[in-house]
């Protein structure tokens, strides 16, 4: 059976399949973060950056870190900079060696949570 | 080469579509807080933890349509389902649990501490007063080892509370009916204008 690409049938399942395919790659995306995953590091300069691709909304995000003690010490000052890559950023004050946790969320347009946890230490 | 072109000129539609709508979630249909249907539905979090929170009431499931779900402003009172999508993904491999209180701070009902392998968790409540409550979501966060109580994700939920607003009519529903009649019209229409005019004597 020939299939004739002027055929309707052909072209509105072509057109509908080639959409669904698009929108399974429209969420947002994890490009960078700072501190880097599992990372050790002598120096820490109290600086979070995560960077995202994709529609990142300004909608409910989050930046903190917390310690080994279970006690949250970042400064609270999660900043979001929405951009083509969209910019998480948040500071804490000079922390000791220790281990630490890093939770970060963004919520792109399509209301889809982009989330995560990184870990990193700060040695002696 | 007539069918070369015509495959050309439809990649070219299918891409303009596609970009245009590339931000469109296929299958959304919840209620915000407002009552509105929107993209984001009922997102509810904190710092730590959110959740797409959803209250299915027992008298809509009886009807023979799918029970539009409830944001956190339920219309009436009486048993009532509610569900957590849980859609922080380390979330979904930790132990959670949730309670239900009262403005007072009462329990009325709660769940055991269990993984949700599905990424939800649903309590059964029956809203016998109106009023307002809380629907608290605990986690046993191995990752950042605190207090569960200081993490845990505080849902306001107003039952049967004069003012609740009728929710908006469901208009993504009339956008995906156009954008389909849009589709079908091109894919129909747009064949027949690329077919070369007859030659004529």
């Amino acid at each position: 059976m020939k299939i004739r690409i002027s055929n309707p049938f052909f072209s509105l399942t072509f057109i509908l399949a080639w959409t669904v395919a698009q929108n399974a790659f429209a969420e947002g995306v994890l490009i960078k973060g700072e501190p880097e995953d599992k990372a050790q590091l002598s120096q820490f300069d109290g600086k979070l950056n995560f960077w995202f691709s994709g529609n990142v909304s300004e909608r409910d995000p989050s930046l903190i870190v917390v310690n080994s003690r279970g006690q949250r010490v970042d400064n609270h000052d999660v900043k979001l900079d929405i951009a083509s890559r969209s910019h998480l950023r948040a500071t804490t004050p000079k922390l000791p060696p220790d281990h630490y946790v890093i939770r970060y969320r963004v919520v792109t347009e399509d209301g889809l949570v982009v989330s995560g946890i990184r870990k990193f230490s700060i040695t002696q | 080469m007539r069918p070369v072109n015509t495959f050309i000129a439809f990649l070219l539609l299918a891409l303009t579509l596609s970009d245009s709508f590339a931000s469109i979630p296929l299958g959304a249909s919840r209620k915000s807080a407002r009552g509105t249907i929107d993209m984001y539905g009922c997102l509810q979090g904190n710092e730590y933890y959110i959740v797409n929170f959803a209250a299915y009431p027992a008298e809509a499931a009886k009807g023979k349509k799918l029970p539009v779900p409830e944001c956190i402003n339920i219309p009436a009172t009486g048993n009532t389902l509610i569900t957590l999508d849980l859609l922080d993904r380390d979330v979904r491999h930790k132990e959670v649990a949730v309670k239900v209180l009262k403005e007072g701070g009462q329990l009325i009902s709660e769940t055991p501490y269990s993984i949700a392998k599905q990424g939800n968790t649903s309590i059964g409540v029956n809203f016998s007063i109106a009023g307002k409550y809380q629907v608290v979501l605990y986690v046993k966060d191995t990752d950042f080892n605190m207090d569960n109580e200081l993490t845990a994700l505080h849902i306001p939920v107003a039952v049967a509370m004069p003012g609740n607003e009728p929710a908006a009519k469901n208009t993504m529903t009339g956008f995906f009916v156009l954008l389909g009649l849009i589709i079908i019209g091109l894919a129909f229409f747009v064949p027949h204008l690329l077919r070369p005019a007859k030659a004529t004597d």
